[in-house]
């Protein structure tokens, strides 16, 4: 029978352990956690002799559904690029006694997007956005939309620049109720809009995306933002959009992104970024030369009051000596 | 089918143990027993959960057929709205498999994992368009007060996410300990414009922790809505909120 204790842990599995489906009976052999969420842990494991990513969670529902949604992306017609991992199999293990649910994909390699970034230098931030939002944009003509779009579920490869959705859990077809998202990339969190599925849904969360990667707003920030209303939160992004403006050419596009009344879709994100990318050949030579101004007049803050002090103290005490010498 | 499904939910939040009346884990069981899961969503923030909250946060749900969360107060909103779905999943879940058993006599784990996708994927359009009624049941106790602001803000949120699914639902909020009784008071919206999370604003958290005579009380709101639906005509026009 189906028992809602089993909410309660999600297996541990241990490296080294094998294991076996009961359905299509292959073995993995697990190599280490890759990651846990609230909706089960992901573990990266030998099948045959190729890695995969074996996902195992208490919720049957929300992984036959995933395997669902990968396999329709993998054999769909319009899929012209790979927007997430390749399925292997659905199927079930016993695990001390309980049968457990475990989706087995191909493993990507890759780091979060926002590492990625903080690796390569913030000027790659248009070419990410640019790759994301190709992605988005064959999801949306399936009538798709990713919904729960934030760094740890968007990877990139060191080598290549690839980039590849994981996690497909929050994918949601349009009309429907968005099933998992993120504070602080979620539109109606921000008083930006309604949770429904769309593609502007997408567009605004990669618009905060890109704000999280030029312009981060703190996780104490956030925190303190959920304890007040939508109408604040919309204020406060707007002000901090607005302090932040000049810090990325990348902004301006992230401002409409994320703009109260949707103008732009994964298309028009597209244009924009591409834009964006063809001025900088000629733009970061140019920006060096007309862009003196990037030397930033820094206002007296507290260090220069205290530098003022030590120096006039230091020449008191030297006039003291003198005088004491003198005397 | 999807369209007629009603389910009924209670959603409790609180970050301590119950310490007067009637025991919830009981009052859990009789939840269920009429159709009516019970979850738990525990907050931990200043400790004043402890050992003894957590267990009889899982009890309550093991017992109410729902589920549990032990979180912060930061991320209350997500969980509000992970356990509300997860939930509505987990009952659908299972009366689908009561329909199965009495069909081919096979829950659906025991099915194949082809036959299983397409189970899935009618619990998940069930999920969106079968009809919700939702009682958050609120622990104001003393020790709520610095929380109140987040919890207030997480049932706004609760409702964007509700008004987002196309099927209807109705949303009763009680709060304990009661001002005036000894179980939960029952907060109505009077303005239809405005959102049941503004009348939070005006509770100031005190007192002890009737967690039992506060769900009991949601238990007879819900079966008391089911009434009231069954009297309605069909296609009849329904109100947001019912309170």
């Amino acid at each position: 029978m189906f028992d809602p204790l089993r909410e309660k842990k999600t297996p541990v599995l241990s490296p080294g352990m094998v294991i076996q489906g009961k359905w299509k009976h292959q073995t993995y052999r697990v190599v280490r956690l890759l990651g846990q969420g609230a909706n089960g842990s992901v573990y990266l494991v030998w099948r045959d002799q190729v890695q995969a990513a074996l996902k195992i969670g208490p919720d049957v529902t929300a992984l036959a559904l995933e395997y669902t949604h990968l396999e329709n992306l993998a054999i769909h017609p319009l899929s012209t690029c790979k927007l997430g991992p390749a399925v292997f199999e659905l199927d079930d293990i016993a695990f001390q006694g309980v049968s457990w649910s475990i989706l087995v994909m191909e493993y990507i390699a890759g780091i979060p997007i926002d590492q990625f970034i903080q690796d390569k230098g913030s000027n790659w931030v248009p070419l990410c956005l640019l790759k994301i939002a190709r992605m988005m944009e064959q999801l949306h003509a399936l009538g798709y939309s990713f919904c729960d779009l934030k760094p740890a579920n968007i990877l990139f490869d060191v080598q290549t620049a690839q980039a590849r959705f994981v996690d497909f859990g929050g994918i949601t077809h349009h009309t429907q109720a968005v099933k998992e998202f993120t504070e602080a990339y979620d539109r109606a969190w921000w008083g930006r809009g309604s949770r429904k599925a769309d593609g502007y849904y997408d567009v605004f969360a990669l618009g905060m995306l890109g704000v999280q990667l030029v312009a981060p707003i703190s996780r104490k920030a956030i925190e303190y933002l959920s304890t007040k209303a939508p109408l604040e939160r919309d204020f406060w992004l707007d002000e901090h959009l607005r302090t932040h403006r000049l810090i990325d050419k990348v902004v301006p596009t992230l401002i409409k992104m994320v703009a109260r009344i949707p103008s732009m879709d994964s298309k028009a994100v597209i244009a924009d970024m591409t834009n964006l990318l063809g001025k900088k050949g000629d733009l970061s030579v140019k920006n060096e030369m007309i862009l003196p101004a990037k030397k930033v007049w820094r206002r007296f803050d507290v260090t220069d009051w205290w530098l003022l002090v030590a120096v006039f103290t230091f020449v008191s005490v030297l006039f003291l000596l003198l005088w004491i010498g003198r005397s | 089918m999807s369209s007629e499904t009603v389910l009924r939910q209670i959603l409790l939040v609180t970050d301590g143990c119950s310490n007067v009346g009637s025991d919830p884990v009981r009052a859990a069981k009789t939840g269920i027993s009429r159709g009516i899961s019970t979850s738990v969503i525990g907050i931990v923030d200043d400790g004043s959960l402890g050992e003894q909250g957590k267990r009889e946060a899982y009890e309550i749900a093991e017992a109410g057929g729902g589920m549990c969360r032990i979180i912060s107060v930061a991320d209350l909103s997500m969980t509000m709205q992970m356990v509300t779905r997860q939930t509505m999943q987990l009952t659908l879940q299972q009366v689908v498999n009561e329909e199965l058993r009495n069909l081919i006599g096979k829950p659906t784990d025991e099915l194949a994992p082809d036959v299983r996708t397409k189970v899935a994927a009618m619990v998940d359009t069930m999920a969106e368009e079968s009809e919700l009624h939702m009682a958050l049941v609120i622990d104001v106790s003393a020790s709520m007060a610095s929380k109140m602001a987040s919890v207030r803000e997480a049932v706004r949120d609760m409702e964007f996410g509700l008004k987002a699914r196309s099927g209807r639902y109705h949303l009763y909020v009680f709060t304990y300990p009661s001002a005036y009784s000894m179980s939960a008071d029952e907060h109505v919206l009077e303005d239809q414009s405005g959102s049941i999370a503004d009348i939070l604003a005006h509770i100031r958290p005190a007192g002890n922790t009737p967690t039992g005579p506060a769900l009991l009380a949601a238990i007879d709101r819900l079966l008391a809505s089911f009434v009231e639906r069954g009297k309605e005509d069909a296609g009849g026009h329904m109100r947001d909120y019912v309170v």
